[in-house]
């Protein structure tokens, strides 16, 4: 292994910074950085953005965040709006705001809280999403998938139906799925809950179906 | 075409995996993201698989998951080439290729003492259609000249070995893999290797 010990990259205010292997990356403010990052720990606080891939242990975002490449990581916490144009893999996943990745997405685990622009696949064993606006992935597979939609106080209603608050896949496939407020053209599982406001053009499930008295279902087939 | 595919219903169905199961191995690229044929049919997007590959692979991985990682089997499946090189004495010891094969590569490449691992699947290779009985000497030559100038430019990608005579001459192609090819038809196919069944092939000998 490595022994020599790996430096830092600090910025605050603004700056820029080429890429390299660190040990901790830290930007309060507004830093870019031009090329690929390595490191173990990836911290932005205000504006940052990666002219390249962005490989960490650690990866924590506040704020807006623009990633070029792809990202690889083992956890990644994010708050706030964050792009990603190439393919993102991590083993736990978890953020609240606004994310967009470019490519597709892969997870242990997926817990999201707001909206997002998956263009690819979300693949993740345990998905957790909970709809605070519009959200949107091509596919979505893995073994327990829930989606909720936020309920609550008037503020959040109104700004649902301004938003046409929901999420719209092409296909969703898992051994547990449990849905609300989605609309999609298949979804297929073991144990199938179809909850209240979804639109599902059809359903191929094994072992179970339940569906809400206000989702719309159009075929529904047992293997 | 239809019989070579196999649609993601079936295969769960076939082999009494789940989708959970599925995604997991796709995640920890168990099965290569380029197998996963998206069409539309009547019934909404189905997903296919090239059935004799995917039904081979899942069997191996159901066989081997509960003595091995994931992570292990993953290395074991990927057509990348590891870091290793082998001592001409080993490779004999262990009789990973017969010695034609070896004095082969030594004719083309000269004296040598350790082999890459990227020369080491260009003889593997070269062995293996060698046993067959269908190649000669001579043209296996050509084979490891194919392998040696042009195998790195697929870079960890899997890619298919074209093996194809017309009129008693021979020739190799090295294409990209699951591609279809029409050949005239004075030509015949030799034979059609996909290499990286060969690299797992060398793999588990070697581990």
């Amino acid at each position: 292994m490595n022994t020599q010990p790996l430096g830092d990259i600090s910025i605050s205010g603004i700056a820029s910074s080429s890429g390299g292997t660190f040990n901790q990356v830290n930007i309060d403010g507004v830093g870019k950085i031009r090329g690929d990052v390595t490191c173990r720990q990836f911290q932005a606080n205000g504006t940052a953005k990666v002219e390249g891939n962005l490989q960490a242990d650690i990866v924590r975002i506040n704020g807006m965040s623009t990633i070029k490449g792809a990202v690889r990581a083992d956890s990644m916490q994010m708050d706030g709006k964050v792009t990603i144009q190439g393919p993102l893999t991590c083993d736990s996943i978890h953020f609240n705001g606004d994310v967009k990745i470019g490519a597709n997405c892969s997870a242990e685990q997926f817990q999201a809280s707001g909206t997002f622009v998956i263009e690819g696949m979300l693949n993740a064993g345990n998905i957790m999403i909970h709809i605070h606006g519009r959200c949107r992935a091509n596919e979505i597979g893995g073994e327990q998938i829930t989606v909720k939609q936020i309920r609550g106080n008037l503020m959040n209603k109104m700004m649902g139906a301004l938003f046409n608050s929901h999420l719209s896949a092409e296909v969703i496939e898992g051994d547990h799925v449990t849905l609300e407020n989605t609309k999609a053209q298949v979804v297929r599982g073991n144990q199938v809950a179809i909850g209240p406001d979804c639109v599902i053009d059809r359903v191929e499930y094994k072992e179970h179906l339940h569906i809400h008295p206000s989702a719309k279902v159009n075929h529904q087939l047992r293997l | 075409m239809e019989d070579h595919l196999i649609s993601k219903k079936d295969l769960l169905e076939l082999t009494g995996i789940s989708y959970g199961q599925l995604y997991r191995w796709k995640r920890k690229d168990l099965i290569p993201e380029d197998w996963f044929i998206r069409k539309s049919t009547f019934t909404g997007q189905e997903t296919f698989f090239p059935k004799d590959k995917i039904l081979e692979r899942i069997d191996k991985i159901v066989n081997l998951k509960d003595n091995t990682s994931l992570d292990d089997l993953a290395d074991l499946f990927s057509p990348s080439l590891t870091e290793t090189a082998l001592y001409k004495k080993d490779i004999i010891e262990r009789n990973i290729v017969s010695e034609i094969s070896l004095k082969l590569l030594t004719d083309q490449i000269g004296d040598w003492d350790v082999l890459t691992y990227e020369r080491l699947i260009a003889v593997y290779v070269l062995d293996q259609l060698l046993l067959t009985g269908e190649m000669s000497l001579d043209e296996g030559k050509i084979l490891l000249q194919v392998l040696n100038d042009h195998y790195k430019k697929f870079d960890g990608k899997s890619c298919d070995l074209l093996f194809i005579r017309k009129m008693g001459i021979a020739t190799f192609l090295l294409i990209s893999g699951a591609s279809e090819v029409y050949l005239e038809n004075n030509a015949k196919l030799v034979k059609r290797l996909v290499i990286s069944s060969s690299i797992e092939a060398l793999k588990t000998h070697l581990s």
